[in-house]
């Protein structure tokens, strides 16, 4: 019985944690009213606060959103507060949405503002703070609100340590992603981390680190849709002509499946291809 | 891209690859799509009294990130690209932008969205904060993003009341774009209330489209059908969305829509015009194409279709108007949900799990002798719940 009765406290306090509003997450900051939001949205509500945008929140595991509104006579600042599944998912909504033309800021493991506007990611959270009151406040009271609920989340910083594969030299800049689902608009393609190159011309190196079994599946289905003669090998180096995406270079070692989109330099692809393989011994 | 890699992707789609697709995507509707041929056999309608004819199946760009996606979505014959200021932070405008920064501008039509600012979270209504250089400055960027110098339709985006439908600063920021030739239409998009909101286009005398959110699953469908009828007669675009139901049944999605089922749905209705469905993959493109040019159902799908709006009627779809009305503070909507996999989907397990999180008594509602919870679907709530918690009297071993 006693067991019983612990089961169920350890169970209500897991469900506490789950839905209900976690207000230590938005700290008091001196001479701003706190307003929490009571609700908390989840995949099943999402929309009605951000409507079709919603769509892409959830194709990244998304959990749910706590919002809170601080409010100083005419100015209100508005913290909302994604949180995803993984630290991956965060990271591949955060830099969905990321604009790489913007200042970037030294807040979490990355972020950038815009005006009245600035957006950061910190562990399992996709943070944004914006103003949204009649007069709109300063970008150091932006700031110094985005460090506090930053100080506040206790969430660990950096990026995914796939994204430590990409060569460096040539990478443009903020140019990397994750694609959770549907990478190059294929259902079967997923988890893959990508980055943009410059030369020989503008191409999109990708990286997918997952079963080698599952990559197995990945590619039979691949080479099934683009059909037998549109794949070559090429000593290792599988070119494919693909009917949507261009011609595309793979190759498939252990875990990891690595490929090069957008260029017709063979030679420049393997290149880079060989180099992530590279990384992937050195970590 | 690189010439050497310029494949018909129509022809592709149309010929060879449409079996493999097919299988992939697992469904007969595929089938249709490759035969016919010729843009002839794509169903079009003319999008209310403006100069607008659409197919009616268009393209929700809201989750794209493949550019390359939508480019052959183009080439394939979709015209119509829905987006939104606010989608990915404005990234899905330039998306849209630098996709058809060379294209003539009569060969595709644009939409995008601007919300108000200010709008009062709980009532729907404008605010002090909600103006009409707050409207104008948003669109602005969105048509920088678009590098265009109009967009065929601007909607309002997410209105559920009728006070910020007429609000006077919204309509006079839209009427100074139409005069100024930045946009040629004027709409609204609504997911919530929909009916007042259709009717509030109608007797605005403003509006050109509404954008609303449609589904065989959707409460009110039957009333937005009915507004949908009214607005299109007074010559009102009507533009479907969400015409899916979410893909899925349920919130685990475990269960999923027969999609072609579901627009094919939405769209036997000549007074909804074209659709937004989103699409992230060749494979959805391949599906809602199909649609484009046939209509009527396959047996499976009305079969998918019955069998989803049986449990549609019979199960809770988590609209939420049941929270916090329970004077014991009982988790309806988790019961409800524990009550559709057990009667609905026969999953006890999931079932029997999700009872077990909510740590409450095996007869929860038997101290209480009035229910206060008024349940949107008419359901029964008490009733419900007291069944399917005896489900925690049962030992696990038996349900696995």
């Amino acid at each position: 019985m006693i067991k019983r009765f612990k089961g169920v406290i350890i169970l209500l306090c897991f469900l506490v944690q789950a839905y209900a509003v976690d207000v230590a997450l938005f700290p008091d900051i001196k001479g701003w009213k706190k307003e929490v939001n009571e609700k908390v949205y989840n995949s099943g509500d999402l929309w009605e606060l951000i409507n079709g945008a919603a769509d892409i929140f959830l194709s990244y595991n998304f959990e749910d959103l706590q919002i809170a509104d601080y409010s100083k006579k005419d100015q209100m600042i508005r913290v909302e507060l994604y949180r995803h599944k993984s630290f991956e998912d965060t990271y591949g909504i955060y830099s969905a949405e990321r604009m790489p033309d913007y200042p970037q800021v030294s807040i979490g493991s990355q972020g950038y503002k815009s005006q009245g506007v600035l957006n950061f990611m910190a562990g399992n959270y996709y943070v944004k703070i914006m103003s949204a009151g009649i007069e709109e406040p300063d970008e150091q009271t932006i700031a110094l609100f985005a460090e506090t609920i930053d100080d506040a989340l206790k969430q660990p910083e950096g990026l995914p340590g796939a994204l430590t594969l990409f060569p460096k030299e040539g990478q443009i800049f903020l140019s990397d992603t994750y694609i959770a689902q549907n990478f190059l608009g294929y259902s079967f393609f997923k988890q893959a981390f990508t980055a943009k190159y410059e030369k020989p011309s503008e191409f999109q190196l990708f990286v997918i680190n997952i079963e080698s079994g599952e990559i197995l599946v990945m590619l039979e289905q691949y080479y099934k849709m683009v059909k037998a003669e549109n794949v070559e090998n090429r000593d290792g180096l599988m070119i494919i002509k693909d009917p949507f995406n261009g011609i595309i270079y793979l190759k498939h070692k252990k875990n990891f499946l690595v490929g090069v989109v957008n260029t017709d330099k063979a030679e420049a692809a393997n290149e880079f291809i060989d180099k992530v393989f590279l990384n992937t011994k050195n970590e | 891209m690189n010439k050497m890699l310029q494949f018909n992707r129509r022809g592709f789609i149309r010929s060879g690859l449409l079996g493999t697709a097919g299988a992939i995507a697992g469904t007969s509707a595929l089938a249709n799509t490759g035969k016919k041929g010729g843009d002839a056999a794509i169903i079009r309608r003319q999008l209310g009294k403006t100069d607008i004819e659409l197919p009616i199946v268009s393209y929700g760009v809201m989750r794209a990130d493949n550019p390359a996606l939508v480019k052959s979505a183009f080439d394939m014959g979709f015209v119509h690209f829905d987006t939104a200021h606010g989608y990915q932070e404005g990234r899905n405008e330039t998306l849209l932008g630098e996709l058809f920064k060379d294209t003539p501008r009569n060969k595709f039509v644009i939409a995008t969205k601007v919300g108000a600012d200010g709008i009062d979270r709980v009532t729907g209504d404008p605010g002090p904060a909600t103006t009409k250089e707050g409207i104008l400055s948003k669109f602005a960027s969105s048509l920088e993003r678009l590098k265009l110098k109009y967009v065929d339709i601007l909607y309002l985006h997410g209105v559920s009341t009728r006070n910020t439908a007429m609000a006077p600063q919204i309509l006079e920021a839209f009427e100074q774009l139409k005069k100024e030739g930045k946009i040629r239409y004027a709409g609204m998009s609504t997911h919530k209330n929909e009916p007042d909101v259709i009717q509030a286009a109608i007797d605005s005398n403003f509006y050109d489209i509404v954008l609303t959110s449609i589904n065989f699953k959707h409460s009110l469908a039957d009333q937005i059908k009915e507004k949908a009828a009214l607005a299109a007669k007074k010559g009102i675009g009507i533009v479907a969305m969400k015409t899916m139901a979410g893909g899925f049944m349920d919130k685990e999605r475990q269960k999923p829509v027969n999609c072609v089922a579901a627009l094919k749905w939405v769209l036997q209705d000549p007074n909804i015009h074209t659709s937004i469905p989103g699409i992230v993959s060749y494979d959805q493109m391949i599906q809602n194409f199909s649609v484009m040019e046939n209509l009527e159902f396959t047996e499976k799908e009305k079969a998918d279709l019955e069998e989803a709006k049986l449990i549609a009627g019979l199960y809770c779809d988590g609209c939420s108007q049941c929270q916090d009305q329970c004077k014991k503070h009982l988790p309806v909507q988790d019961y409800m949900r524990a009550y559709m996999y057990t009667y609905g989907y026969r999953h006890y397990e999931n079932a029997y799990s999700l009872i077990g999180e909510l740590g409450q008594s095996a007869n929860p509602c038997g101290d209480c002798d009035e229910c206060t919870v008024d349940c949107a679907k008419g359901f029964h709530i008490a009733e419900r719940i007291t069944d399917v918690a005896r489900l925690t009297d049962i030992p696990r071993d038996l349900l696995v």
